[in-house]
C-alpha cells in the first residue's frame, strides 16, 4: 500500500491524496475528499462549532493514512482491557481493525467483517452523510473497519468491547475509525468503545460509528474517552431506531485536549425509546463538546438525556442538545437535563438546550443547572473530620454517580470510578 | 371528636332559651363615599376618636391613588359611588323550610356532605331550636379566655382592647400600601381579631367559631392576629357552602403579625358565588393578606383552596423580617366556565438565613383563565435566603388556559433560589384509561385531580381536607371532554 | 363467551374493520397478527370501547350481551379488561390507590361488598408476587417514570387485581427483551385458569413461545383472513405475510 501524505496549501486547507494506487481510490472516496475541500473545517463563525478553536487541526500536518497495525503485544493492552473478563475485545489502531491482537469470537449470535465489504455497502453511509466536514474526511481516508452484525432474535451474551489506540508516536497521525453496527429484531447487544493514545503528541481521532437499530431490538453503547493531554477527538454517532426498540448510549469523557461528540437518534418508527447520557470530568485546557439531535419522528416514543459536567481549573464544557418533535409525533416523551458543577472560577460552561416542537400532544421538558458545590454539604463533611479534597472528591462522586450507574457493565464501572477518584485527585476509593 | 364539635353538640343540643331576636336596626346609609358617610360608619359603630382619625387619614390617602389595572382579569368598571358602604347586619333572611331553598343549592349541599342541620343553619331555615350565634360564641369564648387567649370581633376589640388594635392595626398593612387597602381602611365593616398570648398554644381551629357566626355582610372585613412570642394559632376562614351575595366587591384586609419563635397557620377554603355561566352575578374577591414575622424563627403559613368568584384578585404575603423565619405558601386555585383568576403570593426575604416555600397548584376546566403570579424578593442584606416555588398547572379539556408569571428578585448573592413549573393536562386517554379500569369519568377526574392537590390538602385542617376534596369534584363537574 | 360478528369500523371516516368475525369460547386462548395498519390495534379499541371509532355494522356478544352499546366502565365491569399498548400515566394518583377505586368498583357493580384496606392489601401483595412487582412500584404513581418494561408487567398485575373473564392484550410483547417477555408471559400464563379467555395481539412471534395459543387468526386490511394454530405463528415468523396478502388478493 503506498503511503498518502498530504498537501495543505497556504491559502486554503486542501487535502488531497497524492501518489496512489487508482484501484484504492473509489469514486466515494474521490468525492468524500472533493466535498471536504469545498467547505475545509468548520470556523467559529458556524453556529454548531461557535466555540470550538480548531486552528490547531488547520496548522498540524497530519497524516490522514494510518500506518497498518503497528508492533504491540497482547500483555501491552491487557491493562485496557475493562470490560470484564467474558468480553469480547476488538483492538483498532489508529482506526484500522487488528485481529492478532483481538480475541477470537466465542459464539455465532453475531459476525464482523471489514466496513467496506459489498455487504456493509448496504448501511455504510446511510446515516452519516459528507456534507459534514468531518464525516466527509473519515469517509475519504477510513480503512479497516469492522460491520457488526447481530442476528435476529439473538442475545450477544458477551460485552463488546471495542477498543481505539491512536498511535502518534513517529508523527502526528489522524485516524478515522469507521464502523457500523446492525442489530436485527429481537436482538439485544452491549458494546463498549473506550479510545486512548499511545503517546504524549498532537494527535486527532475522528470516529463515525453508524448504529442500525431494528424492530424490538435492545443495544447498549458506552463510550470512555481517555486520549492525551494534546489529543483532538471528534466522534460521530448516528443511530436509526426502528419499532419498539431501545438505544442507551453513556459518554464519559475524561481525557483529551479537546472533544466534541455528535450524537444523532432517529426514531424513526413506533414505540422507540432513546437513553443519552454524559459526563465530562475536564481540567486543565481542557474543552468538551456534546452535541446531540433526538428526532423524534413517530408517535409513542420517548427519549431522556443526562449530561453533568465537572469542571475545574480553566476547562471549558459544551452542552448543545437539540430535540426535534416532528408533527406527526404525537404521545412523545423527551426530557433533557444538562447539570454541571464548575469547582473554579476561571472553569467556563455554555449551555444550550433546544426544543422545536410540531406536534401538540406531547410531553417535553428541559432544565439546566451550573452552579458550585453546595457549601454546607462541604463543611457538613469537614466537620467530621474529612479533609477539604476529600470532601469535594466525595460531592463530585456523588454528583457524578447516578451517569455512571447507567452503565450495565460492573467492570467498566468500577474502572471508571477509579478514573474519576484519579482525576479529581483523591485516594478514596470509590464504590459502585 | 374534636373538642369543638362537641361544644356544638352541646349547644345546639340543649333547648333554646332566649327566642328569636327580632330587633333590627333599619339604618343603612345612602349610597355614595365621602367623609360624612366615614364618620356615620364610626358613630353606628360606637368608635372612638382614634379610630375614626385612622378612617379619615385612610380615606384622604385613597381618593390620591388610582384603582390598580395590571391584574390579568378583566372586569366592567366598579363605580364607587354606586355601593353602600354601611348596612346595620341583618339577620339571615328566613325560610319555612328546605324546600325553598333555590334547588341547585341543596343539591350542593347534598352533594358536598353538609348535614340536613346545618343545611338549616347555613340558609336561614328557621329550626325549631333556634341558635342564637351569641350562645355558641360565649362558651368558645370561654374556653379560650382561660388561656388568655382573645377571640371576638373587630368592633369589639376596637372597645375592649384599644392598645392592642392601637399597636398593631396597620402594622403590616399600612393603608397606603394600595388602592383596596386604603378603601378598606376607611370603610371596613367588621372581622375578627385575635390575639394569642406569650407561649401559649390554641387548643383548637379557630374555625369552627367562624362557620357558626356568619353574618350576613362582610364587604370589607378587617381580620387581625397576633401571636405573641412562642405562641401557636391555626385560623380557618371560610365555607365550602356555595356563598351568594348580592354584593359583588369584597376588597378585605388580613393582617398576621407573628412575634419571636410564633407560628400562626391560616388556611382558607372559600367557594364564592361564580356567577351564572357566562359569569354574570359572579362576586369581585380582591383582598390583601399579609403575614410579618417580626421576631426570629416566626413562621406563617398560607394554605388556600379557592374555587369559584367571577374575578379574584389576592395575594398573600409573608414578610420576612426575623432572622431565620419561615415562610409558607400552599395554594389550591379552580376554574371552571368563564372564570378568571390571578393569584399568587410575594415573599419577601430581608432577616438572615429566612426560607419561603411556595407550592401553587392551578387547575382550570371549561373556558377558564388561571393565573400564577409570584413575586419571590431576596433584599441586599437577607444573608442566605432559601427559596423552593413550584408552580404547577392542571387542564382539563383543551379550551382552559394557565399563565404562569414568576419573579425573581434578588439582591444577595448567597441566596439559594428554586422554581419549577410544571403544566400537565387529564386529557381522554387518562379518563380513558381509567373507564376500562371500571373507573367512572367523574370518579377519574377526582382521583386525578385529588392526586395532584394531595400536597396543598395535606396542609389544611383535617376535616376542612375533606370538605375540599368533596368541593373540588362538585366544582370540576363536566369539566373534562 | 365473545361472539364478534361482520364488526366494521372506521376512524375519522376510515373505515379500519371490514367485517371482522370471531368466536372465543371460555379457557381459549386466541393470538391475531397482522402487518402494521391491518386493524390489530383498533380491534382492541373497539372492543375496550374507545370513542374514537365509529362502529358502523355488526355486534359483540360477550357473555350474552351486545356491549356496542355500554361505555367502557361498564364494559370493564363486566369483566373485559384491556392491557394497553401505550400504558397511560397518570401522575399524583398511587397504583395503590387507582387499583384499589378499580377493584371495589367492580366488586360494587356484582354486589359485592367493597374491601377495605386489610383486605385489599393482602390481595395486592398475593398478586404482586405473580408478575414480580416490588412494593416500591405500587407507591409510585401509575406509569410515570416507569420503563417499557415496568408498564407493560404493571398492566398485567392490574389484570391479575380485576380477575377478568376476558383479557384483551395489545402487544404486550412490544419493548421487552427476552427477560422482561418471560416475566409477563408467566404472569399471563398463571392467570390462565380454563375458564378465562384471551385474545393476544402481537407484532412478533416470539411471545406465542411463551404464551402458547389455542389458535392463531391473522388479521389483514381489516378482517381475519386465516386461521389456524400455533404452527401459523411459525410460518408467519419464517415467511412474513406476503404469501397470506397474495393468497388474499386472488
Amino acid at each position: 500500500m503506498n503511503t498518502l501524505t498530504e498537501t495543505i496549501s497556504e491559502t486554503e486547507q486542501q487535502i488531497s491524496f497524492e501518489n496512489i494506487a487508482s484501484e484504492k481510490l473509489t469514486p466515494e472516496r474521490k468525492l468524500a475528499i472533493d466535498t471536504f475541500n469545498k467547505s475545509g473545517f468548520p470556523s467559529l463563525k458556524d453556529e454548531e462549532w461557535k466555540y470550538l478553536d480548531l486552528s490547531v487541526l488547520k496548522n498540524t500536518p497530519f497524516n490522514h493514512q494510518a500506518p497498518a497495525c503497528t508492533k504491540l503485544t497482547l500483555s501491552d493492552i491487557e491493562k485496557y482491557k475493562v470490560a470484564g473478563a467474558d468480553a469480547i475485545t476488538l483492538v483498532f489502531i489508529n482506526g484500522v481493525y487488528c485481529p492478532e491482537l483481538s480475541s477470537q469470537q466465542r459464539d455465532n449470535t453475531f459476525s464482523i467483517e471489514s466496513a467496506e465489504s459489498e455487504h456493509a455497502a448496504h448501511w455504510f453511509g446511510k446515516l452519516a452523510k459528507t456534507d459534514e466536514p468531518f464525516i466527509a474526511l473519515n469517509t475519504a481516508f477510513h480503512h479497516g473497519g469492522l460491520l457488526i452484525h447481530i442476528k435476529a432474535g439473538q442475545e450477544v451474551k458477551q460485552t463488546i468491547h471495542l477498543l481505539h489506540f491512536n498511535d502518534s508516536r513517529q508523527e502526528a497521525v489522524a485516524a478515522h475509525p469507521r464502523n457500523l453496527v446492525v442489530a436485527e429484531k429481537n436482538s439485544k447487544v452491549q458494546l463498549i468503545a473506550t479510545y486512548h493514545s499511545l503517546n504524549n503528541f498532537t494527535s486527532l481521532t475522528n470516529s463515525v460509528t453508524e448504529f442500525f437499530v431494528g424492530e424490538n431490538a435492545f443495544v447498549e453503547y458506552d463510550v470512555k474517552q481517555d486520549e492525551n493531554e494534546k489529543a483532538l477527538q471528534i466522534n460521530y454517532v448516528y443511530a436509526q431506531q426502528k419499532r419498539d426498540s431501545v438505544f442507551d448510549i453513556s459518554t464519559v469523557t475524561i481525557g483529551g485536549k479537546m472533544v466534541r461528540n455528535n450524537l444523532n437518534i432517529a426514531l424513526t418508527e413506533t414505540g422507540g425509546t432513546a437513553h443519552l447520557n454524559g459526563l465530562t470530568v475536564g481540567g486543565k485546557n481542557q474543552t468538551v463538546d456534546n452535541h446531540t439531535l433526538v428526532d423524534h419522528a413517530s408517535p409513542h416514543c420517548e427519549s431522556f438525556q443526562l449530561y453533568k459536567n465537572i469542571l475545574d481549573d480553566n476547562a471549558h464544557g459544551i452542552f448543545n442538545g437539540k430535540i426535534f418533535v416532528r408533527q406527526d409525533a404525537q404521545k412523545t416523551n423527551a426530557f433533557q437535563s444538562s447539570k454541571n458543577v464548575l469547582l473554579s472560577d476561571v472553569a467556563v460552561m455554555n449551555a444550550k438546550p433546544q426544543l422545536e416542537i410540531y406536534a401538540d400532544d406531547v410531553k417535553c421538558s428541559h432544565g439546566a443547572t451550573t452552579g458550585q458545590l453546595d457549601e454546607e454539604a462541604l463543611f457538613y463533611f469537614r466537620s467530621r473530620g474529612i479533609g477539604k479534597k476529600d470532601a469535594l472528591a466525595l460531592l463530585n462522586y456523588a454528583f457524578a454517580g447516578d451517569v455512571i450507574e447507567k452503565i450495565n457493565n460492573d467492570a467498566l464501572k468500577a474502572d471508571l470510578l477509579k478514573l474519576l477518584a484519579q482525576k479529581l485527585n483523591t485516594e478514596i476509593e470509590f464504590e459502585g | 371528636m374534636s373538642e369543638d364539635l362537641k361544644i356544638i353538640d352541646e349547644v345546639t343540643g340543649s333547648d333554646y332559651k332566649w327566642g328569636f331576636v327580632s330587633n333590627i336596626e333599619a339604618d343603612t346609609a345612602p349610597k355614595g363615599l365621602n367623609e360624612d358617610i366615614i364618620r356615620f360608619i364610626s358613630a353606628k359603630k360606637n368608635e372612638p376618636q382614634w379610630m375614626l382619625d385612622f378612617r379619615l387619614k385612610a380615606f384622604n390617602q385613597w381618593k390620591k391613588m388610582e384603582e390598580p389595572s395590571w391584574a390579568h382579569v378583566s372586569y366592567p368598571e366598579i363605580d364607587f359611588q354606586d355601593i353602600i358602604y354601611y348596612s346595620a347586619p341583618k339577620p339571615k333572611k328566613t325560610l319555612n323550610s328546605l324546600d325553598e331553598l333555590d334547588p341547585e343549592v341543596k343539591a350542593t349541599f347534598d352533594k358536598l356532605g353538609i348535614s340536613l342541620e346545618e343545611q338549616k343553619r347555613l340558609s336561614g331555615v328557621a329550626v325549631d331550636a333556634v341558635i342564637d350565634s351569641v350562645s355558641v360564641k360565649t362558651t368558645f369564648r370561654d374556653e379560650l379566655a382561660k388561656l388568655g387567649i382573645i377571640f371576638c370581633s373587630f368592633s369589639e376589640a376596637v372597645r375592649e382592647h384599644p392598645d392592642l388594635v392601637k399597636k398593631y392595626m396597620g402594622s403590616v398593612v399600612p393603608y397606603t400600601d394600595n388602592y383596596y387597602a386604603a378603601l378598606n381602611s376607611a370603610v371596613f365593616s367588621d372581622g375578627s381579631f385575635c390575639y394569642i398570648p406569650k407561649g401559649v398554644r390554641c387548643p383548637m381551629e379557630l374555625s369552627t367559631y367562624f362557620r357558626i357566626n356568619s353574618a350576613g355582610t362582610g364587604q370589607f372585613e378587617r381580620t387581625l392576629i397576633i401571636a405573641d412570642e412562642g405562641a401557636y394559632a391555626s385560623y380557618l376562614e371560610g365555607c365550602t357552602a356555595p356563598q351568594r351575595d348580592e354584593n359583588q366587591l369584597h376588597a378585605a384586609v388580613v393582617e398576621i403579625y407573628a412575634h419571636k419563635d410564633a407560628q400562626v397557620k391560616y388556611s382558607t377554603v372559600q367557594n364564592w358565588y361564580p356567577g351564572d355561566k357566562n359569569g354574570k352575578g359572579g362576586v369581585y374577591n380582591f383582598v390583601t393578606k399579609r403575614g410579618l414575622c417580626a421576631g426570629e424563627r416566626a413562621k406563617i403559613s398560607w394554605t388556600q383552596v379557592e374555587t369559584g368568584s367571577a374575578i379574584t384578585w389576592k395575594y398573600p404575603s409573608v414578610i420576612l423580617k426575623g432572622d431565620h423565619s419561615v415562610g409558607e405558601f400552599y395554594s389550591v386555585a379552580v376554574t371552571n366556565n368563564m372564570q378568571q383568576a390571578d393569584t399568587g403570593t410575594k415573599m419577601i426575604h430581608i432577616g438572615k438565613n429566612t426560607s419561603s416555600t411556595i407550592v401553587s397548584k392551578g387547575i382550570s376546566g371549561g373556558k377558564s383563565n388561571n393565573s400564577y403570579r409570584g413575586l419571590v424578593r431576596i433584599g441586599k442584606n437577607a444573608l442566605n435566603a432559601r427559596n423552593f416555588s413550584q408552580c404547577d398547572s392542571l387542564l382539563l379539556g383543551d379550551k382552559c388556559g394557565a399563565h404562569t408569571f414568576p419573579y425573581i428578585e434578588c439582591s444577595n448573592p448567597t441566596a439559594k433560589v428554586e422554581h419549577e413549573a410544571t403544566t400537565s393536562k387529564v386529557g381522554e386517554d387518562q379518563i380513558f384509561y381509567c373507564n376500562q379500569r371500571g373507573i367512572s369519568t367523574e370518579d377519574a377526574v377526582g382521583l386525578i385531580v385529588n392526586g395532584y392537590c394531595r400536597e396543598v390538602f395535606n396542609q389544611l385542617p383535617m376535616e376542612f381536607a375533606v370538605e375540599a376534596q368533596k368541593l373540588l369534584a362538585v366544582s370540576l363537574e363536566g369539566s373534562v371532554g | 363467551m365473545l361472539s364478534i360478528k361482520n364488526l366494521k369500523a372506521n376512524i375519522e371516516d376510515k373505515e379500519i374493520l371490514k367485517g371482522l368475525n370471531l368466536e372465543i369460547n371460555p379457557g381459549e386462548v386466541h393470538a391475531i397478527m397482522g402487518p402494521n395498519g391491518s386493524g390489530k390495534s383498533t380491534l382492541a379499541s373497539v372492543l375496550a370501547g374507545r370513542e374514537e371509532y365509529n362502529v358502523t355494522e355488526g355486534e359483540v356478544i360477550f357473555k350474552g350481551e351486545n356491549i356496542l352499546e355500554m361505555a367502557p366502565e361498564d364494559r370493564a365491569r363486566k369483566g373485559i379488561f384491556l392491557a394497553f399498548q401505550y400504558p397511560i400515566e397518570i401522575p399524583g394518583v398511587s397504583n395503590a390507590n387507582f387499583m384499589k377505586t378499580a377493584v371495589n368498583e367492580v366488586r360494587k357493580s356484582k354486589g359485592l361488598a367493597p374491601l377495605d384496606s386489610k383486605e385489599f392489601l393482602k390481595l395486592m401483595r398475593e398478586k404482586m408476587q405473580l408478575v414480580q412487582v416490588d412494593k416500591t412500584m405500587t407507591q409510585r404513581s401509575v406509569n410515570e417514570g416507569f420503563s417499557g418494561g415496568e408498564k407493560k408487567r404493571n398492566e398485567i398485575f392490574q389484570m391479575a387485581m380485576l380477575e377478568p373473564e376476558l383479557g384483551v392484550l395489545d402487544e404486550t410483547d412490544s419493548g421487552l427483551d427476552i427477560d422482561a417477555l418471560r416475566i409477563v408471559a408467566d404472569g399471563v400464563n398463571a392467570l390462565r385458569d380454563g375458564k378465562r379467555s384471551f385474545i393476544v395481539i402481537t407484532h412478533y412471534q416470539r411471545l406465542l413461545d411463551y404464551i402458547v395459543p389455542d389458535f392463531v387468526h391473522v388479521l389483514y386490511k381489516g378482517r381475519i383472513v386465516k386461521s389456524g394454530t400455533k404452527e401459523l405463528a411459525l410460518e408467519l415468523e419464517e415467511k412474513g405475510y406476503d404469501w397470506i396478502k397474495e393468497e388474499v388478493e386472488i
